[in-house]
């Protein structure tokens, strides 16, 4: 695909009759392409109440089509889709920006496959070289950045939330919203939301209140060895033990224990990392602590790149030997 | 029921895998043991399960890859699996989610599956959009992110729970034929028993070689300009020295930020 283009669409999510915030980021990320491309933008909001969402979104300046479906066909997912491909029928974009989240990851596949489009996902930037898009996205757990380009004539992109800023929503000149209705799309009601709930709920604080968080991924190996993160933690003021997702999946720690997009959002004024590897979707969780220290034994493990401090060791010894040594200095001390 | 797991295999370790001198591509030592990604581990182990609770099942699991994938489907039959595939693809290429589901689609085609499993994401490739893409391909629904199979109902529907933001989840009813693509947690994957290990050493695997790249007509909708390793936001100052050189200094930082106790 060239940078010649004539149109971008933003997918927009809303909530509270707000657009998301990963939204408004999509916003910038569309703009980004136009300061090169100098294409139109588009945003579609579609749901049962969408107006309200698309009033706001219009305030960033961008032209928005707002899709109101029947409250009965809310919980087909399916058959919103299609009101989605018909829409892009319609709209004829070059690009089609989603949110990386479990609505884009829904949608956008199979949105691509119908179009014909190439799906890149995880795009956290894009770029121009010789006249061509660049997509930039994290392979193999973060440790590589692959520089993509697109075989299709349209592209479709998902980027995780925080890869850019958000929209300002205080334009000089509003963007207009044109009212859409779902006309004459077949139903498909082959996926239905029966219900939504929230899980463990819970009014543990600790994560959130700890000043120094000892965080553990796959690397520590087993379960017992959280007992040395434990013991190093306890030696901590105001510490809690958290965890990458594949131990909380495990069941060697709590839900509220996990940190990541998935999880918690963390930003202690210490965050020590032992045997994470440090994907995106973890980063996305603890990137805001104030000292970010990682323990492990590929020096190549993404989690060095966000880290102040880098300790390449097979991570029970070091954190054995660390304990010890905390231990002994303080009896000295007496 | 039939269903179809789609699995991949991943290094075993990946602090070996580097940048490969041509800029485009990763380098992975000749030495690597692969295991299975382990998204599409508990896809097997669900499918497994669904087995042991549902008379009749029969479980193919498949993998688009070279003949040495071998040692990942056996592992998955030692989990559960009745029969093992490989598209041998000759690994010429590095296949895109788009080809390879196509390619999947076409296995999918060959037999009734009521149920076709993926892993949600490659820990590898991370295009988290395989099942999906296979999915749209068949024209069957998909549910992405799936934490719990609630029900199977005797109707052709299943009841699942998918993961959202936040904690969410979004309890679903599916009709069959569908693709699932698995989250982690979901279950505990088995370590298959030796008994099941050497049953699955002895049985065949069949090696498709008459669904090919080239016959799904569709090219790789993207390629690789380069491959660079990750860029560094913060210092990452390196601590040397000695385990216990490596310690003191961890320590001196720990008392400039007034935590140790
Ligand atoms: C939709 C979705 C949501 C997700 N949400 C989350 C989330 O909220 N939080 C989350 O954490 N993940 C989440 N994940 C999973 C994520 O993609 C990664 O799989 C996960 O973060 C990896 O965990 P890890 O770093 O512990 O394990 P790995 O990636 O396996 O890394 C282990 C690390 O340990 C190192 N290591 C190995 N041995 C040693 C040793 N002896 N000493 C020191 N280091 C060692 C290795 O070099 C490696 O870097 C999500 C995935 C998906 C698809």
């Amino acid at each position: 695909m060239n940078s010649r283009l004539k149109k971008i669409i933003v997918i927009a999510e809303y909530s509270d009759d707000r657009p998301a915030q990963v939204t408004l980021e999509l916003i910038t990320c569309a703009r980004e392409i136009r300061k090169i491309a100098n294409a139109d933008i588009q945003a579609v909001v579609m749901g049962v109440r969408p107006e309200s969402a698309a009033q706001i979104l219009s305030l960033t300046g961008t032209d928005v089509v707002s899709i109101e479906i029947d409250v009965e066909k809310e919980q087909y997912p399916l058959f919103q889709r299609r009101i989605l491909e018909s829409a892009m029928e319609e709209l004829k974009p070059d690009i089609i920006i989603a949110a990386h989240t479990s609505m884009g990851m829904d949608f956008l596949p199979g949105l691509a496959v119908s179009m014909g489009a190439s799906c890149i996902t995880g795009v956290k930037k894009i770029t121009v070289e010789s006249g061509q898009f660049v997509f930039v996205r994290s392979v193999w757990n973060g440790k590589f950045d692959a520089m993509i380009r697109s075989e299709k004539a349209v592209t479709a992109v998902s980027v995780p939330p925080g890869s850019f800023k958000p929209a300002d929503g205080r334009a000089a000149k509003k963007g207009t919203v044109s009212l859409w209705k779902n006309s004459d799309i077949a139903e498909d009601r082959r996926i239905r939301i029966e219900s939504v709930e929230k899980k463990g709920a819970s009014s543990d604080s600790s994560l959130d209140d700890a000043d120094v968080i000892v965080s553990a991924g796959r690397g520590i190996g087993k379960e017992e060895n959280l007992e040395v993160l434990r013991e190093f933690a306890g030696l901590l003021r105001k510490s809690a033990v958290a965890g990458s997702r594949p131990l909380i999946d495990c069941g060697w720690l709590p839900y509220r224990r996990q940190v990541g997009v998935t999880g918690k959002t963390v930003s202690p004024k210490i965050y020590i990392a032992c045997g994470v590897s440090g994907s995106s979707q973890h980063i996305a969780g603890m990137a805001g602590s104030e000292t970010i220290i990682a323990v492990n034994t590929d020096p190549g493990a993404a989690i060095f790149n966000i880290s102040d401090f880098c300790v390449i060791e097979d991570v029970v010894p070091f954190m054995e030997a660390l304990v010890k040594l905390i231990s002994t200095s303080e009896s000295q001390g007496c | 029921m039939k269903i179809l797991v789609c699995i991949k295999q991943v290094p075993e370790h990946t602090s070996a895998v580097a940048v490969h001198a041509s800029g485009d591509r990763v380098e992975i030592p000749e030495s690597t043991k692969y295991r299975i990604n382990r998204f599409d581990e508990f896809a097997v182990e669900a499918a497994a399960q669904i087995k042991e609770s549902v008379s009749g099942t029969i479980v193919d699991v498949v993998t688009v890859g070279p003949k040495s994938a071998e040692t990942v489907i056996r592992r998955a039959m030692g989990m559960g699996a009745d029969h093992g595939m490989i598209v041998d693809d000759g690994f010429t290429d590095n296949l895109t989610p788009d080809v390879i589901s196509e390619i999947l689609a076409r296995v999918a085609r060959r037999s009734d599956y009521d149920l076709v499993f993926t892993g949600i994401m490659s820990e590898d490739e991370m295009n988290a959009q395989t099942g999906q893409m296979l999915a749209a391909g068949l024209d069957i629904p998909s549910a992405v992110g799936v934490v719990e199979i609630s029900r199977i109902g005797s109707d052709g529907d299943i009841q699942v729970i998918r993961e959202r933001e936040n904690g969410v989840r979004e309890r679903l009813s599916i009709s069959t034929p569908a693709v699932l693509t698995i989250q982690g947690g979901i279950n505990r994957p088995r370590y298959p028993a030796l008994s099941a290990i050497l049953r699955a050493n002895a049985k065949n695997i069949d090696i498709i070689s008459d669904i090919t790249p080239a016959m799904t007509d569709k090219g790789n909708d993207r390629s690789v300009l380069r491959i660079a390793p990750s860029a560094k936001i913060r210092r990452g100052k390196i601590l040397e020295g000695s385990v216990l050189q490596k310690a003191e200094k961890l320590i001196t930082i720990l008392k400039e930020r007034n935590v140790l106790i």
